[in-house]
């Protein structure tokens, strides 16, 4: 299985060596901050969180792709209280947030240095997040979740190993529309380190 | 090789649900409620059930539990005192007070079941493999439920025999055997339940 993926992902990578272009496959690990909106669920980093780009260069400083990750958020708080209308709730709550999206993103680097092997890059992406957000107070669940629009605005920096690897640091802010259980946007910052292989001749 | 560790700490680091409930202590709930048409500040007194009722869920048969004498002094003389400091008077249940607070006591086995599952990508238990769901942990407990009832005596309807319920304040979880520090517990549990309550205070 494992074996088939590798050989899946190099076949698709040397696609863009015969044809003279560039493209690669990132595997992120990344640490996701709650910003506005999530921050009424919870405030906790989330520290389990992956993703996975496959990127192709258009031109020297262009690339297109796609993008599908996850972030998985929790935070316990030891007595949580809660009203609505005349009804008070004090509890433990555990408190989840789990976020998957599904994006097109467009990369540039407007700075590329031919001879160096840092390069940075800006961009973002455009689709769809799947957010998911619970509250489990002792036997009482409370859920809201669904597929909402979701773009981000990202920076970073690429690091060439080789032709075919390179590492990635960048920062990107996920904004995902009417998600929360006020039917308000749902942020959070993503610290993203990648490592890519594929072609890197642009 | 970078693949495989990261791939395995990618497994491990999968959890969808971590940090589910470690003891019952934390399955305690504590609910109150009240009437808004009710007026709390033209009442000043209030009678107290001297002891707390079982009630069992099948009308059938008798409750199979008892409440010891030593939880029952716990609960009586924390509602004493919260009432107390919220400027509230005692009297006999003969000497007309606007409220009374009645005491009554469920409790029933829960049994839950914690999943607990790799999430996207594990090989042989993700989302869509025929042994799904993999329930991990069983725990059976039993759940305890303390009501207050607050009985508003000035708007008794004779007629109809109905006694208005102006408030209740409702404690689940602390009736569990076999926990740590029982009584309290539920003094600590009594305690947020009047906390969160203000519109008792009539100081």
């Amino acid at each position: 299985m494992k074996k088939a993926l590798i050989i899946f992902m190099l076949s698709i990578a040397s696609i863009g060596f015969a044809s003279g272009q560039g493209n690669e496959f990132i595997f992120n690990y990344q640490i996701a901050i709650p910003g506005q909106g999530l921050q009424d669920l919870l405030e906790k980093s989330s520290f389990q969180g992956w993703n996975i780009e496959y990127r192709r260069a258009l031109t020297n400083t262009i690339t297109v792709g796609g993008t599908i990750g996850f972030n998985v958020f929790h935070e316990e708080i030891k007595e949580a209280t809660w009203q609505f209308d005349n009804t008070t709730i004090t509890s433990q709550n555990q408190r989840y947030a789990h976020t998957f999206p599904i994006m097109a993103t467009v990369h540039f680097n407007p700075l590329r240095n031919e001879g160096s092997p840092i390069q940075i890059f800006m961009g973002g992406g455009l689709g769809t997040v799947y957010v998911n957000q619970e509250v489990w107070a002792s036997s009482y669940e409370y859920r809201r979740d669904g597929w909402n629009f979701g773009m981000y605005p990202e920076l970073g920096l690429r690091y060439v190993m080789s032709d075919e690897t390179a590492l990635y640091f960048s920062a990107q802010y996920m904004q995902v529309l009417n998600a929360n259980y006020n039917n308000n946007n749902v942020s959070y910052w993503n610290l993203k380190l990648g490592f890519s292989f594929g072609t890197h001749r642009w | 090789m970078l693949f495989a560790v990261a791939l395995s700490f990618a497994l491990t680091s999968c959890n969808l649900y971590p940090g589910e409930a470690a003891s019952t202590e934390d399955l305690d709930v504590m609910i109150s409620q009240y009437d808004p048409n009710a007026n709390f500040s033209v009442m000043k007194t209030y009678a107290l059930s001297p002891e707390v009722t079982p009630v069992s869920n099948d009308p059938n048969n008798p409750p199979s539990f008892t409440i010891s004498e030593e939880l029952n002094n716990v609960i009586i003389t924390t509602i004493k005192s919260n009432m107390a400091g919220y400027g509230w008077i005692l009297v006999d249940s003969t000497d007309s007070p606007d409220l009374a607070i009645d005491l009554t006591a469920t409790k029933a086995r829960n049994t839950t079941i914690y999943y607990s599952y790799p999430g996207w990508g594990y090989p042989g238990y993700g989302w869509g493999y025929p042994y799904f769901p993999y329930a991990s942990t069983v725990t059976s407990y039993e759940v305890g439920t303390i009501y207050m009832n607050g009985l508003d005596l000035n708007r008794v309807d004779t007629i109809n025999q109905i006694i208005p319920v102006i408030w209740t304040g409702l404690i689940q979880g602390p009736l569990i055997d076999n926990v740590k520090d029982p009584l309290a517990r539920v003094q600590r549990d009594i305690n947020i339940v009047f906390k969160q309550s203000p519109y008792l205070n009539l100081n």
